[in-house]
């Protein structure tokens, strides 16, 4: 099945967040449960991943802390505050533009 | 494996030596070691997994800033400042000799300058960091734009050269025949110089372009010395792709991220050679001729004057302040700005110079152009549009100043569009009527001269189309984007037609047609910049609905 690539990329932001919210995480953990959560229909780019950790570490929604692991050290993104309330707030504004899509061109009842 | 990996990633960032990336690298190798691990496990072949995670991993580049990473130094740019000198100074040669002089020269040293940091740069990476890709890379640079530029060097070495014999010839025969030359000497000296010019402008060339041609050659080789390997060719075509980007890299030059700059830069020079006519006349006698020359312009002042000197002084800082954006992007809008208000003092100093000239007591100067006035009034007038639009752009980029921006910035686009509204109702035309008690000036506004000229008639009719936009959208309260900039749009079409139209009119004077031509160019350069920021402004609200 083919997803919507662009509506996705446009949710990045509250994705990142939301499986932040549940525990502390780093780059590949993250990616990796996005894909599974998905059955790996979307997973992002490292690129896209990146540029997004940036983003959000910039408006202070996320903090970041290195970890030791066996052999490379990881860095570590926590959510904030401010990242909850951002998440909060995303995924209010979701359902509703969810019901007005759904309300057009969702499944037939 | 692991070693690999890191070998790998280091190498993707060897130009990147920052904190930041140095910790982005350490981020991507331990999401790149888990990556491995589970692939590992998956194929139960070390290569295969370790290819698979770097393909994964997707292209590097955008990972960081390309910008960044290739971000050129002050060095590239003054090689790139350079040849573009090369090429001006070979057209400004054609107007002003010394100008062209000075421009070229410039533009020698600069490559010289930068070529030679860039040489020390070189031998510091590969004695120092060890690093021959940077050493190769750099050296690479400075052989880059060297053929164009020896190419617009040597011709415009030549036509320097040849044209010094002639001058030469000229100005001594005037200084020691003054007073006493008659016109057919005169005529004879004239073809004798260009004579001349021709002859050594041929010895010249073919000198020059030997002379150039072998320092080629011994460069070339010196390249395979250095690099051990030939240069590549198609010097022009990696030239124009630094600029315009390739599949390799992004360009250096964004024209979105320049446009203001490149706008101010082509407004600096085109006010530089406008403000420079002086448009005073001046009687010369020759032998028992008198003339009447025309066009003076401000370089011919220069060593009685001190406002010429002032003049080229607060240009060559104007234009100076105009390349700096160019080099260092930040804080671009700020030296536009400076440019923008020296290249107007210039014009103030050269006005006001003029205005001291023309009340002389040695009556040398005998008359001032009738157009004088209205001309430097539209450049100041051009001039503060420019600034204007370059103030709004700098409070737009500035997030605290962002209400001032919602509120002022329109406002203050509709008031100029006003002023602009009430210079196109003046024709500058007037007529002297003899009364009992002296001369009276009538003044003629726009609106008396419809009858006389269809031009007139057109813009008057345009001007009335730029007050019902306004008024229109005031009645019926729709928010019209970027209502204030077409307004000014359909004004400055209007001010263009209706100064054609007089020009028409005015016809018995002799130069209102070279004022309106340059004019024109003003103008056409303004209506650009404008729609330019309109595009750049639809563009950026584009993209930041996307990033939303």
């Amino acid at each position: 099945m083919n997803v919507s690539g662009d509506i996705l990329r446009g949710h990045t932001d509250a994705i990142i967040l939301s499986i932040l919210s549940k525990e502390d995480n780093y780059g590949y953990q993250i990616n990796l449960e996005i894909s599974n959560r998905s059955n790996g229909l979307f997973m992002l780019s490292e690129a896209t991943l990146y540029t997004a950790f940036k983003r959000l570490l910039q408006d202070n929604l996320i903090t970041s802390y290195w970890k030791d692991g066996l052999y490379v050290k990881r860095k570590f993104y926590s959510i904030t505050d401010l990242g909850r309330a951002y998440l909060s707030e995303a995924i209010l504004k979701w359902n509703a533009t969810k019901t007005i899509i759904d309300e057009f061109i969702g499944e037939k009842k | 494996m692991k070693d690999k990996i890191r070998k790998y990633v280091e190498y993707q960032f060897r130009f990147q030596k920052d904190e930041k990336t140095q910790e982005m690298i350490e981020e991507i190798i331990g999401n790149l070691h888990d990556r491995y691990d589970d692939l590992y496990q998956k194929y139960q072949d070390e290569e295969k997994a370790y290819l698979e995670a770097i393909k994964q991993m997707g292209e590097f580049s955008e990972l960081v800033e390309t910008k960044e990473a290739i971000k050129p130094s002050w060095m590239d740019m003054s090689l790139v400042v350079s040849i573009i000198l090369a090429i001006f100074g070979l057209i400004i040669i054609f107007f002003h000799l010394l100008t062209g002089i000075i421009v070229t020269l410039l533009s020698i040293a600069l490559y010289a300058i930068a070529s030679n940091h860039l040489y020390q740069l070189a031998h510091y990476a590969k004695v120092k960091e060890m690093d021959i890709d940077k050493h190769h890379l750099l050296i690479s640079k400075i052989y880059k734009f060297m053929k164009t530029s020896f190419i617009f060097w040597a011709m415009s070495l030549t036509l320097i050269i040849s044209s010094i014999p002639s001058k030469l010839l000229i100005g001594l025969s005037l200084y020691y025949t003054f007073g006493t030359l008659n016109p057919a000497d005169l005529e004879s000296i004239v073809r004798i110089s260009v004579t001349l010019s021709a002859i050594v402008f041929v010895i010249s060339s073919v000198l020059i372009s030997l002379l150039f041609y072998n320092l080629y050659r011994r460069l070339n080789e010196k390249y395979i010395f250095l690099v051990g390997r030939p240069h590549q060719e198609s010097y022009l075509k990696d030239a124009s792709s630094l600029f315009m980007g390739s599949k390799h890299h992004h360009s250096i030059f964004s024209f979105k991220e320049h446009m203001t700059s490149i706008i101010t830069l082509i407004v600096v020079i085109l006010l530089f050679f406008l403000t420079a006519s002086s448009s005073l006349s001046q009687r010369v006698t020759v032998g028992f001729l008198e003339f009447e020359y025309e066009y003076i312009n401000v370089f011919k002042l220069f060593s009685n004057y001190p406002f010429a000197k002032l003049f080229i002084f607060t240009s060559l800082i104007s234009l100076m302040t105009s390349i700096i954006p160019f080099i260092r992007k930040q804080k671009a809008l700020m030296f536009n700005f400076i440019a923008l208000s020296f290249a107007l003092l210039s014009s103030i100093i050269v006005k006001i110079g003029m205005a001291g000239l023309y009340s002389d007591q040695s009556n040398q100067f005998v008359g001032i152009n009738e157009n004088y006035n209205i001309s430097v009034a539209l450049s100041i007038i051009v001039m503060i549009a420019f600034l204007i639009v370059l103030i709004a752009s700098m409070i737009q980029k500035n997030e605290h100043l962002k209400w001032v921006k919602t509120y002022i910035v329109e406002l203050i686009t509709l008031g100029y569009s006003f002023i602009l509204f009430l210079i196109s109702m003046t024709s500058g035309l007037y007529k002297d009527i003899t009364v009992t008690d002296g001369v009276d000036r009538i003044y003629f506004y726009v609106p008396q001269l419809l009858d006389e000229s269809l031009l007139v008639m057109i813009g008057f009719g345009v001007l009335i189309v730029s007050i019902m936009v306004s008024v229109s959208s005031l009645i019926f309260k729709k928010k019209v984007k970027f209502l204030p900039y077409i307004v000014m749009f359909i004004i400055i079409i209007a001010n263009f037609l209706i100064r054609s139209g007089i020009s028409k009119i005015y016809s018995f004077s002799t130069n209102y047609d070279g004022v309106t031509a340059v004019y024109l160019i003003v103008y056409v350069l303004a209506l650009f910049y404008m729609l330019m920021y309109t595009i750049y402004l639809i563009l950026l609200r584009k993209t930041k609905k996307k990033q939303v």
